[in-house]
C-alpha cells in the first residue's frame, strides 16, 4: 500500500503540475491575444510553428518579421515544450530571457522564475548542463520557496552530469533535507560524494539510504553499493556484513546479476582471508546461473516497464527527470552485469568448488565430500572438475570414508590420468588409509602415485610413507629394502635421517640384531642429537638383550636414565625392558623394582598390561598371591569401565584360586563383571565368564556356586535383560560342559536360543549358539546366528565362528566356493582367534573338493604336522594325503599313499569312521598295486574290528574279500 | 452479461476514464474463474450454476421470458483465470505447520471443482494433493492412505507425483515399513528432486538410515541440508542433531562434539538442542548409539 500511495501522489502531482502550467501558458496566451497588440519587433530567424503563430496571431494580420511578441515565442515554447521538443524549447526560452534581460517587460501572469526554471530544465533534457547549471544557480538565490528545490534539482543534476560532483554533493545535501528532495536527494548526494572521491560521506549516505529509502529496490540498491564501496576500501568485514540485509529483501533486488557477482567477490574476499565461515555465508545465497538470469531478467522486465511507465506519466520538472535517470542506470549497470554473468559458462562448477572450498576450510569434510561429489556428477565437463576430483579424494581420505575412496580415486586416475594433483591426492589418501591401519590399500595407493611420476619433493615423501607402511605391515624386509632406495635416491634430502633409522629399525626387527646394533652406532654418530637418539639408545639396550648380553643392556639403559629427562615419554619403556633385563639375570627383586617404576610412567596399553602380567609371574613365582591380586585390584579400582578388565578378573581369579579361596576368586570375578553382563557390545565379557565357569566348576567351587548362576552373578534388574540372563547360562553351559555333562550343556544353550532374540546376543555367544545349532542339525537356526554375527560385528573377535559356521553349512550344501570364502575369510578378514583349525581344515576340505590338489595338500600337510591339533583332524588329514597320492597311477604315489593310510589304521585307531576308510582305501591301494594277497589280508582286518562291522566300509570290504576269494585258490 | 466491476465502470464512465480508473483499481478486483466451451465460447463461473452434470446459465429476462441455458459438463475444454489464492493460503498453512487448517482450504477448492477433476485448467488435483499432503501431516493414516490410492490414478504432474510419494513414504515409514518408505524417499532424493521438496524427504530418509544404524547414508543425508540448502535455517536443528547420532554411531567424537556445539550455539532455543543437551550429557559413552526417538515436527518444515 505504501507503494500505491506514493504512486498516486506522485501521478497526482505530475498531472496537476502539467496542468498548472498549462493553465499559466493558456491564460497567458488568452490574455495575449485580447489585450496585446501585435509588436513592431523582427521576428527571429528561427520562425515558430505555423500552427502556434497561427493560434497566437490574427489568421487576416501576417506578423511583422522583425519583432516577434513574447507571447509568441512563450506559447512557442510551450507547444515545443509539451510536444517534449527540448532543444526548441530550450532555444526559444533563451532568447525570451534574452529579451527580457535587455530590458523588454514580462507579459502579464507570467512569472521570470519560472521562465528561467523552464529553460533550466530544457537545456538539462538536451545536455546543456553548463548553461542549466548557470540559470539554476541564480535561481536557488532568488527563486521563491516553492520553486527552489526544482532549482537545486536542476542545478544538482547538471553539475553531476557535468562532472563536477565535488559541486554537486552540497547542492543534493540541501535538497536531500527539502520535501521534494528527500530520499532521491539523498541517493543522488551519495553517487556524488562517490564519484567525488569523498569515501566516508559516500558510506554515511548509502547506510542512510538502504536504511530509509521508502522503495525497497532504493534501499537495496544503495546497500549493495555500500557493499561494494567497502569492497574497494578493503573493508572486508563490513562488506560481507551488508550483505545480509540485501538477503532479508532478495525480491526487492533489481540488478540479480550485479549482486550475484558482488557476492562472488566477497566470498572470495573472505576465503582469501581465512574467514571460511563468511565465505560460505556468502556462497550459500546464490543458487545457479539459469536461475541468477532469468531473475534478473524478470526484475528487468518490471523494470522497463516501470521506466515506460514513468517517461509516459513524467512532467516536465527535474524531479520527474532523475526518477527515470536513476532507473535507467540502473538497467544500464544491470545489462552490464548479466553480460559478465552469462558469458561466465563454468559460474555453477566454480561456485560449488568455492563451497566446497569453504566447507573444507571450516573443518566440515563430510559437506566437501558431499558439494565435490556434486560438482562432478553435474559438470563432468568443466574445467574445475579436475581440481574438483583431487579435493574430493583429500575430503574421502580426511573423512575416513574408505569405502567410496577406492572408488573416486580410480576415477579420477581413469579422467586425469595425468593430473598434476593425482599424485597430491594419492599421498593423501594413502596418507589416511595408513592411519586407518590399511596397509594394502595404503601401500597400493602409495605406488600408484610413484608411478606417476611426482616431482622430487613429493617422490621422497612417497618413498618415505612407503618404507613405513611396510614396516607397519610387519614387512620388515621389504620395509629395509624401501628405505634403503629412499637414501639412495635422496640421500642428503629431508628425510634422510627418518630413512635411515626407519631402515636400522626394519633391520632389527628383521632379526638381525647384530647389525642393527653397528648401524644404531653409526646413526648416533651421523645424526648426534637427532629426533630418534632417545630412542635408538633404548634399542641398542634391546639389541644387546636379544643378543644376550644383558650387562651392555643395563648398562646403556642406566645411561638412558641418566641422560634423559624424568618426563620423558619413553622412561616407562625402558624400566619396563630394564625389568626384562633383571629377569634374565635372575634378580627378581631389581625386576619388580623396575617394573614398578616402569608403571608409574606413561606406558601404551599393551606396554602396561604386558608389565603387569610380569610382575604377576614374578609375585607368583614367590607365592605372593595376595601382593599380586592387589596389584589388579588398584589396576581397576576406582574406574568403571577399566581397560585390563580381561585380565584383572582372570589374574584375580586365578591368583585367589591358587591362594585357595575359591569362592573369593567366583565372586570378585562376578563383581567385576556384573556392570558389563547387558552389553551386547562389550566381548570381553565372555572371556571372563569362561573364567567363573572354570572356577565355580571347581571342588572347592561348590555350595553357593551350585546354585543357579543366575542368583549369585545377575542383580534382580538384570533378569530382565535377555543378554544378561543368556550370559548366565552360558557359564551354566560351560559349568555342565566341565563336568562332563553334555546334554546339559546342550540343553542351556537351547533355552538360550529359544529364549533371546539374535539381536540381543554378544558376539561370543552367537558364536556358540550357532555351533550348538548346527551340531544339532538346526541349520537354519545356525545360519541366522552366525550371519548376526558377521554382518553386525565383522570386527569382532568372535566372528571367525561365524564365518566357519557359515562355510561348514554353505560346504555341507554342496556350495564349495562360497564355503572357501568364508573359511578365508575366517583368517583374513577375522583373524581365526578361535576358529584356526576348522578354518584351515574347512579350506583343505574345500580345496580338495575343488580337486586343487597342491593347495589342499599343502594345507593338510600343515594340519598333520600340527602337534596342538592332535586328534581327529590329524587322522583325517592323514587319510586325506592318502587320497590325493592314490589318486594317478603312480606305483610310488601309490606306494605312498599307502603309508598314508596304514599310518590311520595304526596309529589313530580311536577315529573309528577313519580306520574303516583307510583300511579299505588300503586294500583297494593294494590290489591296485597288484598286491591282492596284501588287499585281502587288509580287508580282513578291517573285517575282524567289531567297531567298524556295521560300516558301509565293511559292507564293501566283505565284497572285495569275496571277489577276490572266488579269484585266487585259499591260502 | 458480465457483471464484473471493471466492466461496469467502463460502460458508466466510458472507456477513457474507466482506463484510468481500471488502472488504479485494477489491483483490488477480484478475477472469477471463467468456462471455455468446445465452441469457442466462455462461460463466467459466477454466472453459472453446475447442477446434476451440467453447466446452467439463467437468461436474463423478464416474467416468461426469464429461461435457462444448459450445457453438458463434458463441453468444458478448459478453465481459465482459477483463483490462486485459496490454494496459495492452503500451501501456506501446511508449510506453517496449520494442517487442519490447510485442509479445510484446500478441501473448498476440491468441492468447488469437483465436477472437473481432469479439466485442464481445473486445480482439483492440486487441491487434492494438498489434502493428502495434510492428511499424512495430521497422521490421519486410514484417510490418507485411501485418498493416495484414488489419487494414483489421476494424471498428476511430476511435482503432484513426488508429493504423493512422500505421502506413500510416510505412511510405510510409520506403519513399519522402512525398506518401502527408504526405497520411495530414495527416489525423492537426487538430481531431478522437486527443490522444494528434496530437502525434507532427504531429512526424512536421513532418519530412516539412522534407525537402521546405517550411518554413513544418515549422515550424508543429514549434512545435505547445510551443504546444499544452508538458508533454510528451519531445518539445520534437525540436521545438525541427526549428523551428531551419525557421527555418534562412526565413532567420530571430534565431529560430534562440533556438531552439538554449531547446535548449541546458533540454535540453542530448539527443541532439537534442548534432545541434544539430554541425550549427549555423557558425551564418551561407550554404549554405542541406538535408534533415535522421532523427532519433534521442525517448525515450517512439515510438507
Amino acid at each position: 500500500m505504501n507503494g500505491l500511495a506514493s504512486y498516486l501522489r506522485w501521478f497526482s502531482c505530475a498531472v496537476l503540475l502539467a496542468a498548472h502550467r498549462r493553465i499559466e501558458f493558456g491564460v497567458a496566451l488568452l490574455l495575449a491575444g485580447l489585450s496585446t497588440p501585435l509588436s513592431s519587433a523582427p521576428a527571429p530567424a528561427s520562425a515558430s510553428p505555423p500552427g502556434l503563430a497561427r493560434v497566437a496571431s490574427s489568421p487576416s494580420t501576417p506578423a511583422p518579421a522583425a519583432v516577434i511578441p513574447l507571447v509568441h515565442l512563450l506559447a512557442e515554447a510551450e507547444s515545443h515544450r509539451a510536444a517534449k521538443r527540448d532543444a526548441e524549447t530550450a532555444v526559444v526560452l533563451d532568447r525570451v530571457l534574452e529579451r527580457l534581460q535587455r530590458g523588454e517587460p514580462l507579459p502579464p501572469g507570467v512569472e521570470l522564475e519560472r521562465l528561467q526554471l523552464a529553460a533550466a530544465t530544457a537545456h538539462l533534457r538536451v545536455g546543456g548542463h553548463t548553461r542549466a547549471a548557470e540559470l539554476a544557480r541564480r535561481l536557488t538565490s532568488s527563486a521563491p520557496r516553492g520553486q527552489r528545490a526544482e532549482a537545486l534539482w536542476i542545478l544538482g543534476l547538471a553539475l553531476w552530469s557535468a562532472g563536477s560532483s565535488a559541486e554537486a554533493v552540497p547542492v543534493f545535501a540541501e535538497l536531500a533535507s527539502h520535501p521534494q528532495g528527500g530520499p532521491p536527494a539523498l541517493a543522488y548526494q551519495a553517487m556524488a560524494a562517490r564519484a567525488a572521491g569523498q569515501l566516508d560521506l559516500a558510506v554515511t549516505l548509502y547506510q542512510r539510504l538502504s536504511d530509509t529509502a521508502p522503495q525497497p529496490s532504493d534501499g537495496v540498491d544503495a546497500a549493495l553499493a555500500l557493499v561494494e564501496l567497502h569492497l574497494e576500501r578493503g573493508s572486508r568485514e563490513e562488506a560481507w556484513q551488508g550483505l545480509a540485509p540485501v538477503a532479508r529483501r532478495a525480491e526487492a533486488i533489481d540488478n540479480v546479476a550485479g549482486w550475484a557477482l558482488l557476492v562472488l567477490r566477497v566470498g572470495d574476499g573472505a576465503l582469501a582471508a581465512d574467514d571460511a565461515a563468511a565465505a560460505l555465508s556468502a556462497y550459500q545465497f546464490l543458487p545457479n546461473r539459469a536461475e541468477l538470469l532469468r531473475r534478473h531478467d524478470d526484475r528487468d522486465r518490471q523494470m522497463e516497464v516501470k521506466l515506460a511507465g514513468l517517461r509516459s506519466l513524467a512532467g516536465n520538472g527535474a524531479a520527474d527527470l532523475e526518477s527515470g535517470r536513476r532507473l535507467e542506470q540502473r538497467r544500464l549497470q544491470g545489462a552490464q552485469a548479466r553480460a559478465e554473468l552469462a558469458k561466465h559458462e563454468g559460474f555453477d562448477a566454480s561456485l560449488l568448488l568455492r563451497r566446497a572450498r569453504a566447507f573444507h576450510a571450516r573443518g566440515q569434510i563430510w559437506e566437501a565430500a558431499l558439494v565435490l561429489e556434486r560438482l562432478i556428477e553435474r559438470h563432468t565437463r568443466a574445467a574445475e572438475c579436475e581440481l574438483g576430483f583431487a579435493l574430493w579424494v583429500r575430503a574421502l581420505a580426511e573423512a575416513g570414508r574408505s569405502g567410496r575412496l577406492d572408488t573416486v580415486v580410480d576415477r579420477f586416475l581413469a579422467a586425469y590420468p595425468r593430473s598434476a594433483h593425482a599424485a597430491q591426492a594419492l599421498t593423501l589418501a594413502a596418507h589416511a588409509a595408513g592411519e586407518r591401519g590399511d596397509r594394502d590399500r595404503q601401500l597400493r595407493w602409495l605406488d600408484q602415485a610413484l608411478i606417476l611420476n611426482p616431482p622430487p619433493e613429493l617422490r621422497e615423501t612417497l618413498l618415505l610413507l612407503r618404507a613405513n607402511a611396510l614396516m607397519a605391515a610387519g614387512r620388515h624386509d621389504e620395509a629395509r629394502t624401501a628405505a634403503a632406495r629412499v637414501l639412495e635416491e635422496f640421500g642428503e634430502g629431508r628425510f634422510a635421517e627418518e630413512a635411515t633409522y626407519l631402515r636400522t629399525m626394519a633391520g632389527l626387527l628383521a632379526g638381525q640384531p647384530r647389525r642393527a646394533l653397528e648401524e644404531l652406532v653409526a646413526y648416533r654418530g651421523r645424526f648426534p642429537g637427532g629426533r630418534f637418539s632417545a630412542d635408538a639408545q633404548y634399542r641398542e639396550a634391546a639389541a644387546h638383550y636379544a643378543l644376550n648380553e644383558p650387562d651392555l643392556a643395563l648398562a646403556i639403559l642406566a645411561d638412558w636414565l641418566e641422560r634423559h629427562p624424568p618426563e620423558h615419554a619413553q622412561r616407562g619403556e625402558v624400566f619396563s625392558l630394564q625389568g626384562d633385563v633383571w629377569v634374565a639375570l635372575r634378580r627378581e627383586d631389581e625386576a619388580v623394582a623396575a617394573y614398578e617404576q616402569a608403571l608409574k610412567h606413561p606406558l601404551s596399553t599393551e606396554g602396561r598390561g604386558y608389565v603387569l602380567d610380569e610382575l604377576t609371574r614374578l609375585h607368583v613365582a614367590h607365592r605372593e598371591f595376595e601382593a599380586a591380586s592387589r596389584r589388579w585390584e588398584e589396576t581397576v579400582a576406582g574406574d568403571p569401565d577399566p581397560v585390563f578388565l580381561v585380565q584383572a578378573a582372570y589374574w584375580i581369579g586365578r591368583l585367589r584360586l591358587q591362594a585357595g579361596d575359591t569362592a573369593g576368586a567366583v565372586s570378585r570375578m562376578a563383581e567385576l563383571v556384573r556392570p558389563h553382563l547387558d552389553h551386547p557390545k562389550r566381548e570381553d565379557v565372555e572371556r571372563v565368564l569362561l573364567e567363573v565357569a572354570r572356577a565355580a566348576s571347581r571342588p572347592g567351587g561348590a555350595g553357593s556356586w551350585a546354585e543357579p548362576v543366575e542368583s549369585w552373578l545377575l542383580t534382580p534388574g538384570q533378569l530382565a535383560s535377555p543378554t544378561a540372563r543368556a550370559r548366565s547360562w552360558f557359564v551354566e553351559a560351560e559349568r555342565a560342559s566341565l563336568a562332563r555333562q553334555p546334554e546339559a550343556s546342550a540343553g542351556w544353550l537351547e533355552r538360550m536360543g529359544r529364549e533371546c532374540p539374535v539381536e540381543t546376543l554378544p558376539p561370543g555367544l552367537l558364536g556358540r549358539l550357532g555351533d550348538h545349532h548346527r551340531a544339532h542339525g538346526n541349520l537354519e537356526a545356525a545360519r541366522v546366528a552366525y550371519q548376526r554375527l558377521v554382518t553386525d560385528t565383522p570386527k569382532s573377535p568372535f566372528a571367525d565362528f561365524g564365518y566357519v559356521g557359515l562355510g561348514e553349512i554353505a560346504f555341507a550344501e554342496g556350495r564349495t566356493e562360497e564355503a572357501l570364502s568364508l573359511f578365508e575369510a575366517a583368517v583374513d578378514r577375522a583373524g581365526a582367534r578361535f576358529k584356526v583349525k576348522e578354518a584351515t581344515l574347512g579350506r583343505a576340505r574345500c580345496l580338495y573338493a575343488l580337486e586343487r590338489w597342491a593347495e589342499a595338500r599343502a594345507l593338510f600337510e600343515q594340519l598333520a604336522s600340527h602337534r596342538a591339533w592332535r586328534g581327529e583332524v590329524t587322522a583325517e588329514s592323514v587319510h586325506t594325503l592318502g587320497e590325493i597320492h592314490a589318486r594317478g597311477p603312480d606305483p610310488e604315489a601309490l606306494a605312498q599313499a599307502q603309508g598314508f593310510f596304514q599310518r590311520v589304521y595304526v596309529g589313530y585307531r580311536k577315529y573309528a569312521p577313519w580306520v574303516a576308510r583307510a583300511y579299505l582305501r588300503s586294500g583297494e591301494v593294494f590290489e591296485r598295486l597288484g598286491q591282492e594277497s596284501e588287499a585281502l589280508r587288509t580287508y580282513r582286518e578291517l573285517l575282524r574290528d567289531a567297531r567298524l562291522t556295521d560300516t558301509k566300509e565293511a559292507e564293501q570290504a566283505r565284497r572285495h574279500v569275496q571277489r577276490l576269494e572266488t579269484k585266487a585258490p585259499a591260502t | 452479461m458480465s457483471h464484473s466491476a471493471p466492466d461496469l465502470l467502463w460502460r458508466r464512465l466510458g472507456p477513457r476514464r474507466a482506463r484510468w480508473l481500471v488502472v488504479l483499481f485494477l489491483p483490488l478486483s477480484l478475477p472469477a474463474e471463467r468456462y471455455r466451451l468446445r465452441d469457442g465460447r466462455m462461460l463466467e463461473a459466477e454466472s453459472t450454476v453446475v447442477r446434476e452434470g451440467m453447466i446452467r446459465i439463467v437468461t436474463p429476462g423478464e416474467g416468461a421470458a426469464t429461461g435457462e441455458v444448459a450445457y453438458p459438463i463434458s463441453m468444458v475444454t478448459q478453465i481459465e483465470d482459477t483463483d490462486p489464492a485459496p490454494l496459495l493460503q492452503a500451501r501456506r498453512s501446511l508449510e506453517a505447520g496449520r494442517a487442519a487448517e490447510s485442509k479445510v482450504d484446500a478441501e473448498r477448492v476440491v468441492h468447488r471443482f469437483a465436477a472437473f477433476p481432469r479439466t485442464p485448467g481445473s486445480p482439483w488435483l492440486e487441491a487434492q494433493v494438498l489434502v493428502l499432503r495434510a492428511l499424512t501431516a495430521l497422521r490421519r493414516d486410514p484417510e490418507a492412505q485411501a485418498l493416495s490410492a484414488l489419487l494414483q490414478r489421476e494424471p498428476a504432474t511430476p511435482l503432484q507425483r513426488s508429493w504423493m510419494t512422500w505421502c506413500g513414504a510416510m505412511l510405510d515409514a510409520r506403519q513399519g515399513r522402512p525398506t518401502a518408505a527408504r526405497a520411495a524417499l530414495e527416489t525423492l532424493v537426487g538430481a531431478e528432486a522437486p527443490p522444494e521438496l528434496e530437502p525434507v524427504a532427504t531429512l526424512e530418509l536421513a532418519d530412516l538410515c539412522l534407525a537402521a544404524e546405517a550411518w554413513e547414508q544418515a549422515l550424508e543425508g543429514y549434512l545435505r541440508i547445510p551443504a546444499f540448502h544452508g538458508t533454510r535455517a528451519e531445518l539445520l536443528p534437525r540436521a545438525l542433531l541427526g549428523s551428531a547420532r551419525a557421527y555418534r554411531g562412526l565413532k567420530d567424537v571430534a565431529r560430534v562434539e562440533r556438531a552439538l556445539f554449531q547446535l548449541n550455539d546458533d540454535h540453542g532455543a530448539t527443541p532439537e538442542a534442548a534432545l541434544a543437551r539430554r541425550e549427549f550429557a555423557a558425551l564418551t559413552t561407550t554404549a554405542p548409539a541406538t535408534s533415535a526417538p522421532p523427532l519433534p515436527p521442525a517448525a515450517g518444515a512439515s510438507p
